[in-house]
């Protein structure tokens, strides 16, 4: 009988132990839950002050919604609403990984008089329906200064699912 | 009919150039990438991999229809099909999507921008940026980057 007790003591600490491990995890393997799919509005602000690139390019902190699809196994996303110029409408694409989320964008430059260029999101899914993370623009200007040549210019972002959006 | 020679026939071919070069821009723009093109990108295996891997994807790029951007698919080796999105200026065309995940880790999921020139249905002088999933606030970009190239020829 004592055995029995003993057995059941060990079996009972390895599952507290293993469960504490994966919850310590880096990445919960969630994959099946989180999706972008919807409208969000994301909210930007300067990194550590820093509101233009090293050569003085910036797309502002204006407020984004975007809406995220997901049609016949192709994730992409328009931003439908961009305060600074209401008819720019940036076409991208997404995915997803566990808790984490990549969006790329390529921008809408109509009449710019600044360089071009595309936008990369990368964040988490926080709560339902928020997020929040980091958004890199490459601008279409040479800067050898940087890794990839080109001039670079990083933003923070938080964001919210729209009303009745489907995550 | 008389016949132009000498300096009249200089002049005369100076005013066609000129005429051509009035033509609306759309007339002398460059071929738009709408289309179906095979794309053979170089990138590295990893943001911390010495080694290259080559991929072979079909891009098909749908038409703009007046806008500044476009929307395009790409399908690779293992025809695993994903979204992406192009924006062309004159010859110059930038391509962006989600790489397919290889497998688990920050090395193995990467975002591409893919930079060139449109050609003789041909894309040339091309560039390809590599953004990993392996944060790096030692990057401008904050994440890991990689430099590739890439060959793009018009497959229709």
């Amino acid at each position: 009988m004592a055995l029995r007790y003993i057995s059941i003591l060990v079996l009972a600490a390895a599952v507290l132990i293993t469960g504490g491990a994966a919850s310590g995890s880096k990445r919960p393997a969630q994959s099946a839950g989180q999706t972008l799919v919807g409208d969000w509005i994301l909210s930007f602000s300067p990194i550590n002050g820093q509101n233009f690139s090293r050569l003085g390019n910036t797309l502002g902190f204006a407020d984004r919604d975007i809406a995220f699809d997901a049609q016949g196994g192709l994730q992409t996303a328009v931003v439908t609403r961009e305060d600074l110029n209401t008819s720019l409408h940036p076409l991208g694409a997404w995915r997803v990984m566990g808790d984490q989320f990549s969006a790329t964008f390529e921008l809408w430059c109509e009449g710019a008089t600044a360089p071009c260029g595309t936008v990369t999101l990368r964040g988490s899914f926080t709560d339902v329906g928020k997020v929040k993370g980091t958004a890199t623009v490459f601008f279409e200007q040479d800067d050898s200064t940087t890794p990839t040549g080109l001039d670079t210019w990083t933003m923070a972002f938080r964001g919210n699912q729209a009303a009745g959006g489907a995550n | 009919m008389k016949q132009v020679t000498g300096p009249g026939r200089l002049l005369a071919s100076l005013g066609a150039l000129a005429c051509l070069a009035l033509l609306s821009p759309s007339v002398l723009a460059a071929a738009p990438l709408d289309g179906a093109w095979t794309f053979t990108i170089n990138i590295p295996e990893s943001s911390v991999s010495a080694n290259q891997r080559t991929l072979v994807v079909t891009v098909v790029a749908s038409p703009r229809d007046g806008a500044l951007v476009g929307k395009l698919t790409v399908t690779d080796a293992n025809n695993v099909t994903v979204a992406g999105a192009w924006r062309q200026q004159g010859k110059n065309v930038s391509i962006t999507y989600e790489l397919p995940c290889a497998g688990t880790g920050d090395n193995s999921c990467a975002t591409l921008i893919l930079k060139g020139k449109i050609k003789s249905g041909k894309i040339r002088t091309s560039q390809v940026i590599v953004l990993w999933d392996a944060a790096n606030n030692r990057n401008p970009a904050l994440f890991d980057t990689s430099n590739g190239t890439f060959a793009a020829q018009r497959s229709q």
